[in-house]
């Protein structure tokens, strides 16, 4: 619950020793508050959730002791060195002196090694970000938990630390579980995925799974203005056509009064559909056409398959709600 | 224990590693406190020394004056201990800390130190000014008993700061609470003046109050030069307030501490 929301709700995963698992969703499908339960941070409501093989609501220190955490936001003491960041996490650990000798290995396997003695208020969030990796490895944790890991990077840097992740997951055995909101990210890096949305899992599996339960390609095309699409019916290896922004229960108030028109066209097969299509589009006026967009199954195309919504759609109405 | 003592310095060090990288807040500690006494103080610098004798017992105002500011400086020290955490919520570092095995009381503990030890770092600069002004040092011992009844003083006022303060991220609070609870503490003791023409109704506050403790044990200390003649009940209540106070705090930390 957060306040009288209901924010994750009825959730049953298990994940595999050792992998990488994606929780995949909109902002605020409720990833972040999975991630707080799972690290003892906030205490559910209902159920029962093991980590480590230790209950978070009886034993969450024994989990804390478990796990790893990276935030979605930069979170260090700035005023301090990388070195004595290092050394408070080695003591709210209680680690014994070996935590030296191990953040020194980690600061070189990271090429941080010559940094070690500036302050972090002045390294760039990268550089941050893979100091709050080596403050998470430090204690060889069991599970390492990152919440959103590459939100605010460029694309090089997120490219980077996705190359980091499966590289310290090869080499240390940890079981990863992150939330991301980046599809593409999920779809790189996970060996499995739970596709979360309102709080409750709409689908889980590998990333190939998943992709195969994307039904067709989606042909997306917008309009200047509004016609009766009801005539692209008769294309043969059309599956379904939604009009986007018109939610299901309102498809009997279809108007003609909208002043453009987006269509979100479930197919077969784009390529070969597309000249019948569009054939028949300018068959009713010439230039009805805005923009074409062609979407191969893959993650995006699971999750509307599975929400009818992609995640920006969803990300808006829940900014609106606010 | 081990664990805890492990954490607990972890924490600890940093509050205080903080503070000494903030050149700011090192001046403003040492000099505020030399203010008060140099201005404050210096008030009563022409008057007759029979009255300052009839009713401050010395004839030095700075004299009489030193226990009862240092004292009151901790009500402002007591301040600090909740804009740490404050801070600590805003960043996130708090949640960083909560993700660890370690309890919320120890936080607390670390939060109390710190504040408390920052409170010190004024005394040897303010025994050191008011130097020039006349009054006499105290022997080692008597400044080692005037700084340990700070520190509880310190210990106590810090606690009840950070329980006031434990559920909020509004940094606002602590100086509303610093605002209706400083002056009539400072007031209503010994700090700036005796107690005996008070009121009967303030008399009573005085008598409570652990800025009064703190005020006259320090000043019997600093006017006799040493120990021997010190009421140690005073002392005893400033023990007694620190105790109760932070154990308050360790169940109040273990029961609302939490991230927003």
């Amino acid at each position: 619950m957060y306040g009288s929301q209901t924010a994750v709700d009825q959730i049953n995963l298990q994940i595999k020793s050792g992998s990488i698992f994606g929780l995949l969703g909109p902002n605020g499908a409720g990833k972040t508050t999975m991630i707080k339960m799972l690290t003892g941070l906030s205490k559910p409501t209902k159920g029962k959730a093991l980590v480590a093989g230790y209950d978070v609501t009886t034993h969450s220190l024994k989990v804390k002791e478990n796990i790893g955490w990276i935030s979605s936001e930069v979170i260090l003491d700035d005023s301090l060195t990388i070195m004595e960041n290092i050394w408070i996490q080695s003591r709210l650990h209680s680690l014994n002196n070996t935590w030296k000798k191990k953040a020194i290995g980690l600061l070189k396997y990271l090429e941080l090694d010559e940094k070690d003695n500036k302050k972090v208020g002045k390294f760039s969030t990268g550089m941050k970000k893979k100091l709050e990796i080596i403050m998470a490895l430090l204690h060889d944790p069991k599970v390492l938990f990152m919440d959103e890991p590459t939100i605010g990077l460029d694309a090089n840097s997120r490219r980077l630390l996705w190359r980091l992740i499966k590289k310290i997951n090869a080499q240390s055995g940890v079981t990863i579980l992150l939330t991301t909101h980046y599809i593409e990210e999920a779809d790189v890096l996970c060996d499995d995925i739970a596709i979360i949305n309102n709080g409750k899992i709409v689908a889980s599996g590998s990333p190939q799974q998943l992709k195969s339960r994307a039904n067709g390609d989606i042909v997306e095309i917008d309009f200047f203005s509004y016609f009766d699409y009801k005539v692209l019916e008769s294309v043969s290896g059309i599956l379904e056509i939604i009009q986007i922004g018109l939610e299901n229960s309102d498809k009997a108030k279809r108007t003609t009064s909208e002043s453009s028109l987006r269509l979100r066209i479930k197919v077969r097969n784009a390529e070969t559909i597309l000249p019948e299509l569009i054939s028949k589009i300018t068959e009713f006026q010439p230039t009805l056409i805005k923009s074409i967009k062609i979407e191969k199954p893959n993650l995006e195309s699971a999750f509307l398959e599975l929400t009818g919504k992609r995640f920006e759609e969803i990300e808006e109405t829940t900014y609106d709600q606010k | 224990m081990i664990k805890i003592l492990n954490q607990l310095s972890g924490l600890y060090i940093r509050e205080i590693k903080t503070t000494f990288r903030s050149p700011a807040i090192i001046v403003l500690s040492i000099v505020q406190p030399l203010l008060w006494i140099i201005f404050f103080g210096s008030s009563f610098a022409s008057a007759p020394r029979s009255f300052l004798e009839d009713f401050f017992h010395t004839d030095n105002y700075i004299a009489f004056l030193l226990a009862g500011q240092l004292s009151t400086s901790m009500l402002f020290v007591g301040m600090f201990s909740s804009l740490s955490l404050i801070q600590d919520k805003k960043s996130g570092y708090l949640r960083r800390i909560l993700v660890t095995p370690t309890r919320n009381h120890t936080i607390f503990l670390s939060k109390v130190l710190g504040a408390s030890t920052r409170g010190m770092l004024q005394v040897p600069i303010v025994f050191a000014g008011v130097m020039l002004f006349g009054v006499q040092i105290p022997d080692m011992i008597g400044i080692l008993a005037f700084i340990v009844s700070l520190f509880l003083l310190s210990l106590g006022l810090s606690s009840i700061y950070l329980f006031l303060t434990m559920k909020s991220s509004d940094w606002q609070i602590p100086t509303v609470i610093a605002n209706f609870i400083n002056l009539p503490l400072m007031f209503a003791s010994t700090a700036l003046f005796s107690n005996e023409n008070f009121p009967t109704w303030m008399q009573t506050i005085s008598n409570l109050n652990p800025v009064s403790f703190s005020s006259t044990f320090g000043r019997e200390i600093i006017i006799s030069g040493n120990i021997a003649n010190v009421n140690w009940l005073y002392f005893s209540y400033l023990l007694i307030f620190a105790t109760t106070m932070l154990l308050i705090g360790v169940i109040v930390a273990n029961k609302t501490l939490k991230i927003d």
